[in-house]
């Protein structure tokens, strides 16, 4: 690898974008350059916790020509299990961080003819990245933003500034709300869509856009998914023999992290694919968008990083 | 025949992909065989809300277009030759919107002039089904003047661009619709390998 598994980074600035949402710029701390990425990247951030450390998936939303800093932008969720709220409530400038290399899992495909992007809320940070590099690309793309209300428009102003001639926004406050049928049917050959946002708006594009016949290779989506609370159970590694307890706000992957265990792993949300690990036993809990249902209902695989066990014991193939 | 290259494309019978929402099929010569066969499974099984337009090309081979003509869709357009197909096609493909599915059946060089053209018009592979009738003879791209030669039908032949003699290999340029031939004495100029007919 050409670049350390772990960036050490400064938070050069902290910035309250809306009541919900902060924006994070991290320099480097060693003087050198940023690696490069391309846009629709994201970097996995790790908090030192008071108990365990915090790691989260955030897309960057800087320009991928610049390479002093990168910016991601954090929505406060106070339902989760902390990593947002350590980024709200305790990380300030100057504060020392590590980051991990940027892996790219949404990117902008370069055969397009036209990029279709849409955005709901909090989900509009990749593009704001990919933005940069269409308008460096000169590509013909539309922005389309879909947001509850102004306290949830993270950029909007921003965009308006700068991108007002492809952009399209829908405020349901206002009773203005996508229409993705409309949107998707008169789309000419070669469009490519991009969606990232809330699960009932991923779902209800995409599944129109399958419905009117989009090749599946021109659909693409990201949402990391947060690990969700759940039950405590005991997880079993077959190889090695070792029985662990799994608590209620951990993940199998902190867990198996936490004992000292290090299991492949990149983006900690459910989207990539690297975790997945083979069951023995126990019922799988799914949490992750990488898995077909079909694998899913069989109950021989899960992605250690966001699911977890139904049962109180789970055996694993580790 | 070499196992295990990836390059060489695969093709498959037509079938209607109902999950697209317009669907296009354009074939030559004994490609009609596909036509009438996905005809009969898209009136067995077809969105009888949808609907399919045919381009068809007869080449030399005549005897199918009594059939073509009596699959009596009003959306079967019949072509004196391949260039009048090209761009009826092209055209259609300007104007065509996402959720097409385009169907292609006839010799692998057809298929590929056919995908080229998808392709420039933005259509991505996965919407487009391939079907191979009638003669095995490829088109080859010479590595060393690039000359494309259609309709190959020995395992060496000389190459029309640089008179070399270049043996027709398995490896497939997807760019180019064509496989790739090198030559085939370069070490002893003259002596050739016998030559056969392998992809009649």
């Amino acid at each position: 690898m050409s670049h350390p598994a772990h960036i050490p980074v400064r938070v050069a600035n902290v910035e309250t974008v809306t009541p919900f949402v902060k924006t994070f710029t991290f320099e480097p701390r060693n003087g050198a350059t940023l690696p490069r990425f391309s846009a629709g990247s994201h970097v996995v951030v790790t908090m030192p916790g008071d108990e365990r450390p915090y790691r989260n998936p955030y897309s960057l939303m800087s320009s991928p020509f610049e390479l002093d800093y990168y910016q991601v932008s954090v929505r406060r969720e106070d339902e989760g299990r902390g990593g947002s709220l350590y980024m709200h409530e305790r990380v300030s400038i100057g504060d020392e961080l590590d980051i991990s290399a940027p892996t790219n899992m949404f990117a902008l495909h370069p055969l397009a003819r036209r990029h279709l992007l849409i955005a709901g809320g909090i989900g509009i940070t990749p593009f704001l990245a990919q933005l940069h590099e269409l308008e460096r690309m000169q590509a013909d793309y539309q922005m389309h933003y879909a947001f509850r209300n102004q306290d949830n428009a993270a950029f909007h102003d921003y965009l308006q500034d700068h991108y007002s001639d492809h952009l399209h926004c829908y405020e349901s406050d206002n009773g203005v709300t996508l229409n993705p049928a409309r949107l998707l049917a008169d789309q000419p050959l070669g469009t490519h869509l991009y969606v990232c946002g809330p699960k009932g708006l991923l779902e209800a594009v995409t599944d129109t856009a399958r419905r009117l016949g989009w090749p599946e290779s021109c659909i693409h989506y990201e949402e990391f998914a947060a690990p969700p609370v759940g039950k405590p159970f005991t997880v079993e590694l077959a190889k090695s023999g070792r029985s662990l307890e799994v608590a209620g706000s951990a993940t199998v992957l902190e867990t198996l992290e936490q004992a000292g265990l290090e299991p492949n792993c990149l983006c900690r949300g459910g989207v990539c694919g690297e975790c997945e690990t083979v069951v023995l036993e126990g019922d799988i809990d799914h949490n992750d968008h990488f898995l077909s249902d079909e694998v899913k209902a069989s109950n021989e695989r899960m992605m250690i990083c966001v699911s977890r066990a139904r049962s109180e014991r789970l055996v694993l193939d580790l | 025949m070499i196992e295990g290259i990836k390059s060489r494309p695969v093709y498959s019978d037509l079938r209607p992909d109902l999950d697209g929402s317009h669907h296009l099929l354009v074939a030559e010569g004994a490609g009609a065989e596909a036509l009438v066969r996905f005809c009969h499974a898209w009136d067995a099984a077809g969105d009888p809300d949808a609907d399919y337009d045919i381009l068809y090309h007869p080449d030399e081979d005549r005897r199918w277009i009594g059939t073509v003509n009596e699959l009596a869709r009003e959306a079967v357009a019949v072509f004196v030759n391949r260039v009048g197909l090209e761009s009826v096609l092209a055209r259609r493909l300007a104007a065509a919107r996402m959720g097409l599915r385009l169907y292609v059946a006839g010799s692998e060089g057809f298929i590929w002039r056919v995908v080229a053209i998808a392709r420039e018009a933005g259509l991505s592979e996965d919407a487009i089904q391939k079907e191979r009738c009638g003669t095995q003879a490829r088109p080859v791209s010479c590595v060393h003047c690039k000359t494309i030669a259609d309709d190959v039908t020995t395992n060496v032949y000389q190459c029309p661009g640089c008179g070399l003699h270049v043996f027709v290999r398995d490896h497939f340029s997807r760019l180019l619709g064509a496989y790739q031939s090198v030559c085939v004495d370069a070490e002893n100029p003259g002596e050739l390998p016998e030559i056969e007919e392998v992809y009649a």
